[in-house]
């Protein structure tokens, strides 16, 4: 049962952060697209800047086509920046989602309340799975705004698809460090492990088309999934997204089972 | 228990270890209805590990509460329902304003509490329209208590209520328990004021390093201690007259009189004091301080 005074003090809590980071996405994509004009006309230098790239880097940050608007946009914005946005995003929500009411020491009247700890652990995963959703929203109307004024020619649904991949990806990385948080009662020890399994994946996802055994266990590393579609150019792999979606719910069951049978802390 | 009143909470041999750190060991006590318990104990001897197992916030490594016949742990949240709770550790949401906060808990226990918290926060002198952060921590205990007593629960459990609140604000405090007391609620109270403990607690456990050293009345308790008298006389008396008086464990002269150790009530030291022409009594009664003091240093050297 989702507990609806908790949404509403969980959101007013935090609605001038959920606006500052609705805010910044805004801006980092103004600030890109405002740039593309100028990609656009110079393509023919750009062309030559990139292929004068490693191989290796071109693969990374996914600069084949870089002076098209879809490569563009795939490069400056889907490669990493907005992923590790999401992902920052969602760990910050997903740590918080039992232990702030923990570690600030409100757990003690508010678990002797009757409500059950599954609803209350529910509400707040589902609250910051809305704040993602939100956040993704936000910025796939801020990419069909510019691209309609820069008239990029590229279709809503690839834009949706981009939503929903920066989605998911926050997704996970707010159910990873929703399950530590849970675990341990620590919003640090759940946002900094999220985090750091989140660097590792990306730097096991960058070193593989360099590094044989990177490149062999790579179709199993989350951030392969996360960031090797091509949403705006190929759309999105439905084995990704399954995969993308079998995290946050196992890791929904786990912060349950977890916090169900454990001991608030005070 | 006590024999009068039935036992509406029954805690059987609780045990919790944290890791391989003892808590409480083998706890047992019970709480009638209408019936005020208090606990007392040193620190870390596991007062508050009670109280929150008895709130649902942890789970006992062993033993069961029954409440009405039935374990605590197969309807939690029912139970939690009928329960108030105010923590010694208080922590408040400090970014909402009293009104919001108590509403707040209210719409969570599926209550409406409106006019009693009203009433409440109007005996214990309480804006409701103050922001919490910025409240003293007399007032924010004041917020703690109207949360727990609001919704007018069967059980109070309370850790240390007193604590930071001014006389005035204690005194209406006492007041309203005693009412909650006559309305049937079953009262748990865990206070480092064993006066407070004392003026309101039908019975008392005392726990130290986890385990119960004692639960009886706070009158039992005060029988168990010596307590020191005086007797002055105008003429020398007979010291074995007072040697055979029940309760007396020591009888010895001294150039005023005579003084004596012995275990209330001292009756009949009094009634041969009487009888002898005593012209001075200096005695001093035990408290519930004497009697937890004496318990706990005993419990240490043993």
């Amino acid at each position: 049962m989702l507990l609806s005074p908790i949404v509403r003090k969980s959101l007013w809590d935090r609605w001038k952060s959920l606006l500052a980071w609705c805010l910044g996405i805004v801006a980092l994509v103004s600030v890109q697209m405002s740039v593309y004009p100028t990609v656009r006309d110079t393509s023919a230098d750009w062309e030559g800047v990139t292929e004068s790239f490693p191989e290796a880097f071109q693969e990374i940050f996914r600069m084949e086509d870089y002076t098209s608007p879809a490569g563009y946009l795939s490069t400056e914005l889907l490669s990493f920046v907005v992923p590790f946005i999401f992902m920052t995003l969602g760990a910050t929500w997903g740590a918080r989602v039992t232990s702030e009411e923990e570690e600030s020491g409100t757990a003690d009247i508010l678990f002797s309340l009757p409500i059950t700890r599954r609803d209350y652990l529910s509400t707040r995963w589902i609250v910051g799975a809305l704040v993602l959703l939100a956040v993704s929203a936000v910025f796939g109307i801020s990419l069909i705004v510019g691209a309609t004024i820069l008239d990029m020619g590229i279709g809503f649904g690839h834009f949706a698809n981009a939503s929903l991949m920066l989605f998911l990806t926050g997704l996970s990385s707010h159910s990873l460090a929703a399950v530590v948080g849970t675990s341990t009662g620590k919003r640090s020890i759940g946002l900094g492990s999220t985090m750091a399994i989140l660097i590792a994946g990306f730097v096991l996802y960058s070193l593989a088309p360099l590094v044989d055994v990177f490149d062999a266990i790579n179709p199993f590393n989350p951030l392969q999934w996360m960031l090797g579609t091509r949403p705006l150019t190929t759309g999105v792999d439905l084995d990704d997204v399954s995969l993308l979606l079998l995290i946050p719910l196992a890791s929904y069951i786990g912060s349950l089972r977890s916090f169900q049978h454990r001991d608030v802390r005070v | 228990m006590n024999g009068e009143v039935p036992a509406a909470i029954d805690v059987r041999h609780l045990t919790k270890f944290y890791g391989s750190s003892r808590g409480i060991e083998d706890v047992s006590f019970s709480v009638g209805r209408g019936e005020v318990v208090g606990f007392l104990g040193p620190n870390g001897s596991g007062k508050t590990t009670v109280l929150r197992i008895l709130v649902g916030l942890i789970s006992p490594t062993a033993g069961d509460v029954w409440v009405d016949g039935r374990t605590l742990f197969a309807d939690p949240t029912g139970w939690r329902a009928r329960v108030g709770y105010l923590p010694g550790d208080l922590g408040l949401y400090g970014n909402l304003v009293v009104s919001d906060y108590l509403g707040l808990l209210a719409r969570l226990r599926g209550v409406n509490c409106g006019d009693a918290i009203l009433r409440l926060s109007r005996r214990l002198e309480l804006s409701l329209e103050a922001r919490i952060a910025g409240l003293s921590k007399g007032n924010k205990q004041k917020v703690g208590v109207i949360q727990a007593l609001m919704h007018r629960p069967e059980v109070l459990v309370l850790d240390e209520p007193t604590s930071g609140l001014d006389p005035i604000a204690q005194r209406e405090f006492a007041l309203i328990l005693a009412e909650r007391r006559a309305e049937g609620a079953s009262i748990i109270l865990s206070s480092h004021v064993l006066q407070e403990v004392e003026s309101v607690a039908d019975r008392v456990v005392i726990l130290d390093h986890g385990r119960v050293l004692t639960v009886d009345s706070v009158e039992s308790l005060r029988r168990r201690i010596e307590t020191e008298i005086h007797l002055s006389f105008d003429r020398l008396v007979d010291l074995d007259t007072y040697t055979s008086c029940p309760g007396v464990v020591e009888a010895r002269r001294d150039e005023a009189g005579i003084r004596l150790r012995a275990k209330i009530p001292h009756t009949e030291v009094l009634r041969r004091a009487a009888l002898d022409g005593v012209v001075k009594i200096v005695s001093h009664e035990p408290t519930l301080a004497d009697v937890f003091l004496s318990l706990t240093r005993s419990n240490h050297a043993s």
